[in-house]
């Protein structure tokens, strides 16, 4: 759906079309719950942060500006933070056990029937992924869990200047392999939007 | 600024994005930016990375009940609370709570006046915060948040609509002349907005505040306190020392 439909929606949601509302909950729910459970590692709680994120939709719809970004980047925003503060206050520690499998998760998606979403966050996922796993935890600590430098040290056991360095390193890493930057800024190519 | 010090706070910039850093960090960095277009630049792409990162995990169905809740919930046009981690008798006990409190300070305020008018000017604004706060109690989008502290605790009053709340906290500690309590809005890209300066009174173990923003308080995603110099600070130069998430 191009972004000036879903602004559109949007705009009708601001004006309590129900319709409309219903209608980016189905084309956004898988992913702001994926962001929540991810986060919270708890079906019942991002249920609840989940709908609270529409139900914030519902009465903040007039807050939503396109030139800010888009629809679905202005949801999921609003869903991580709200996952975030919940986590932060409940003072949750989730033991290392729990962690998804990733590699399973990709597995699930047959090739040949991958929608071209799917096959986008495929390639993030898989980008991300491929990062060495000293590199990718500490960002997975600092975007998922919220946790600062030194949270992420006592986490993972590690000195401060060691996550520093690797989350540095996992970030330039990404961005070259997402935004087709070198290292320097340059530009080698400009992704596809 | 020397060339190792840029490079230093330029290193900063990815977990900037991440929102990684640490207190002393992030002040240092954003005074940093705010003399530097190139790690600004530099700043922005690691933005988009921290972007995509919110694309990069496999899409989940939430149960169908979910949708059942929130189709009933806006066809009935029930009053929109924000996913309260707080249970509803947690909330009514937070209002209770708040009340009483502000019934406790209007009494003992109304016999410091006539016995003590050299505190004039500091307990009328004690007496403003208090009668905001009875208004906000009463305003039908009103909502209570818990306050989290080590010390004690707490309720933030606010109709996310409106541009000011009223923050109750107990059990700080009284401060040194040298110190104050500030308030912080935090916005969801992390951003620290100043919300005011307050202290508990002589004698109270309880604090009130009306925090103010130039924008609707639904612009942001949590408060916070920190202990400041006397005058204020221009952003947080430690740990909170208590918070409360407004759950968006």
């Amino acid at each position: 759906m191009p972004e000036s439909q879903e602004g559109e929606l949007v705009g009708l949601v601001a004006k309590g079309d129900q319709q409309a509302l219903l209608e980016l909950y189905d084309r956004y729910a898988s992913r702001v719950y994926a962001l929540t459970l991810r986060v919270l590692r708890d079906s019942m709680a991002a249920e609840e942060v989940t709908q609270d994120v529409f139900l914030r939709l519902w009465s903040r719809a007039r807050l939503y500006v396109p030139s800010r970004g888009t629809v679905s980047t202005w949801l999921l925003t609003i869903a991580r933070n709200a996952s975030l503060d919940r986590l932060r206050l409940e003072r949750r520690r989730l033991p290392a056990s729990n962690e998804m499998d990733p590699d399973s998760l990709l597995e699930s998606i047959p090739e040949g029937t991958a929608s071209p979403e799917e096959l986008r966050w495929r390639g993030l996922s898989l980008a991300l992924q491929e990062l060495p796993a000293e590199q990718r935890r500490p960002i997975e600590l600092a975007y998922y869990q919220g946790l600062s430098h030194s949270q992420i040290a006592e986490e993972l056991g590690w000195p401060i200047g060691t996550v520093k360095t690797r989350l540095r390193l996992g970030m330039e890493e990404l961005r070259r392999s997402w935004l087709g930057q070198d290292a320097r800024g340059k530009r080698i190519q400009e992704p596809p939007a | 600024m020397n060339a190792s010090g840029h490079e230093d706070l330029r290193g900063l910039l990815a977990a900037y994005a991440l929102g990684a850093l640490e207190a002393e960090e992030l002040e240092l960095a954003e005074a940093h930016l705010q003399g530097c277009p190139d790690c600004q630049a530099e700043l922005d792409q690691y933005q988009g990375v921290a972007e995509k990162l919110l694309y990069a995990l496999p899409p989940r169905l939430p149960p169908a009940r979910l949708r059942v809740r929130l189709a009933d919930r806006i066809a009935r046009g029930q009053p929109l609370s924000a996913s309260r981690r707080i249970p509803w008798s947690r909330t009514v006990l937070a209002l209770a709570l708040a009340v009483v409190a502000l019934l406790f300070l209007n009494a003992a305020l109304a016999v410091e006046l006539r016995s003590l008018q050299v505190r004039q000017r500091t307990l009328s604004q004690e007496i403003q915060t208090q009668n905001t706060a009875l208004a906000l109690v009463a305003y039908p989008g009103s909502q209570a948040l818990s306050v989290v502290s080590k010390e004690g605790g707490g309720a933030f009053v606010l109709d996310p609509d409106l541009e000011s709340g009223a923050l109750f906290a107990w059990g700080l500690p009284v401060l040194d002349q040298a110190h104050t309590y500030q308030a912080w809005l935090v916005k969801p890209d992390g951003v620290r907005v100043n919300g005011g300066l307050f202290t508990v009174p002589r004698g109270q173990t309880f604090a009130s505040v009306i925090v103010k923003s130039d924008q609707p308080l639904s612009s942001y995603s949590s408060l916070g306190v920190t202990v400041e110099p006397r005058n204020g600070s221009s952003a947080p130069s430690g740990a909170w020392v208590l918070s409360v998430g407004f759950g968006s």
